[in-house]
């Protein structure tokens, strides 16, 4: 009952604020130059710095992800992600690693009008996500609700190989050219996943690629950060209208 | 206009799922049970009868179990889940005044089970569950038990605490 409380209250929310950007008025200028540009078309290529830098400050965790997109329409890209993860996890009560790789297929679609052949982006993404992973049960602390007798730990090192789940992602991030065909960008992951995530006498509790699980629902969500650079292989003739 | 809505929308949506905490085990998560106790009276079984000042103390601890001793009718203990065996001290008339012209008495029974462990949650993590519960009065020599008869209730496997498992007459 709470939880739909809160919905209706962030939905409202977003409305007003969607309401407060729509009453900016428009000017009609007449329009008096066409300017002439080109419009870069091609592979852009990165990595997620900020899965890099964690991998060596915290010991918990070693990852990488590399990130892909192809330019194939005005505001249509192709976008891929490949990645890998090794995690390990203190719980209140247990202690476990997970590791594995993972992929993202889809496409992006780029909201932002540019200003005569800049090439930031502000966009909305479709992925589907696959991992293929495994985990290892390291110890428990066997739950009581209180402590007259000494605590019950578990040593179990119990595998759980050959794990895989997939999931549907949703994005939303925008990429800034900051040199030359250089490129930082940010965004937010929501994903859901397909198939449910309980094991025999277990669950996964964290996936690689579709991150934290939450207890009775399939969703998951996430960020990330990339810093990439796009090769250019064709350049398309564009006209913008320009007004005085 | 429509992008902002999207943006807004999609930052609500990740808060609430996100913000949803499931890292504190819930109280009204079945976890290991303990086990539920409840006194009768010899004479009248049927009628249930508190025992006065009672406490209880498990063989190995160096301390009793409840923090007051009071009278109490209905208890609930923990079980070890380290061994398959735990055996209580249960003390009617503990720590008594000084005045007091009563004498305390202590009862031990055995309980013995087997330990079933079970996965319950992230915040949880895994609860124990005692199958073929069984519980034996240790019947004293030299002095009188205070305790007269015990039952043990079927199904004699202790997986929640809504159910009583064992009574005890006196």
């Amino acid at each position: 009952m709470n939880k739909i409380h809160i919905y209706i209250f962030s939905i409202s929310f977003s409305l007003f604020s969607a309401l407060g950007f729509s009453q900016e008025e428009e000017k009609e200028n007449p329009i008096d130059t066409i300017i002439a540009y080109k419009d870069k078309y091609g592979i852009r290529a990165g990595v997620d710095f900020v899965k890099l830098a964690r991998s060596f400050v915290d010991d918990d965790y070693q990852g990488f992800e590399i990130m892909g997109d192809y330019r194939i329409y005005k505001t249509y890209y192709l976008a891929a992600e490949i990645g890998n993860e090794n995690y390990t996890y203190t719980e209140p009560f247990i202690e476990a690693n997970t590791q594995g790789s993972y992929i993202k297929v889809g496409g992006n679609y780029n909201f932002y009008d540019n200003w005569l052949g800049m090439q930031n982006e502000l966009y909305a993404g479709l992925r589907y996500g696959f991992a293929n992973y495994s985990h290892t049960l390291e110890r428990y602390r066997v739950y009581t609700s209180d402590n007259y007798f000494q605590d019950d730990v578990r040593e179990v090192y119990r595998d759980y190989d050959g794990l895989t789940t997939s999931w549907a992602e949703f994005q939303l991030g925008m990429k800034v050219e900051v040199l030359n065909n250089l490129f930082l960008s940010a965004h937010v992951q929501l994903k859901v996943a397909i198939g449910d995530t309980e094991l025999d006498d277990f669950e996964s509790l964290y996936i690689p690629g579709f991150h934290r699980t939450y207890q009775d629902s399939n969703i998951g969500v996430g960020w990330g950060y990339g810093l990439s650079y796009m090769i250019p292989i064709t350049k398309k003739d564009r006209k913008q209208e320009v007004a005085n | 206009m429509r992008k902002y809505l999207l943006l807004s929308l999609f930052v609500a949506l990740i808060c609430t799922s996100s913000c949803q905490r499931d890292d504190i085990c819930p109280e009204s998560t079945q976890t290991t049970p303990k086990l539920v106790i409840e006194f009768f009276d010899i004479d009248f079984p049927e009628q249930s009868k508190s025992v006065p000042r009672l406490n209880v103390i498990a063989e190995g601890e160096s301390e009793f179990y409840f923090e007051t001793t009071e009278n109490r009718s209905t208890i609930s203990i923990p079980l070890r889940t380290t061994e398959n065996f735990t055996n209580f001290s249960f003390v009617r008339n503990h720590d008594l005044p000084e005045d007091s012209n009563l004498t305390s008495n202590a009862d031990e029974i055995q309980f013995s089970y087997t330990v079933n462990l079970e996965y319950v949650s992230r915040s949880c993590g895994y609860k124990a569950e005692f199958i073929n519960f069984n519980a034996v009065l240790v019947n004293e020599e030299e002095s009188v038990n205070w305790i007269q008869g015990i039952q043990v209730i079927q199904p004699n496997d202790i997986l929640n605490e809504q159910d009583t498992h064992l009574y005890i007459f006196h």
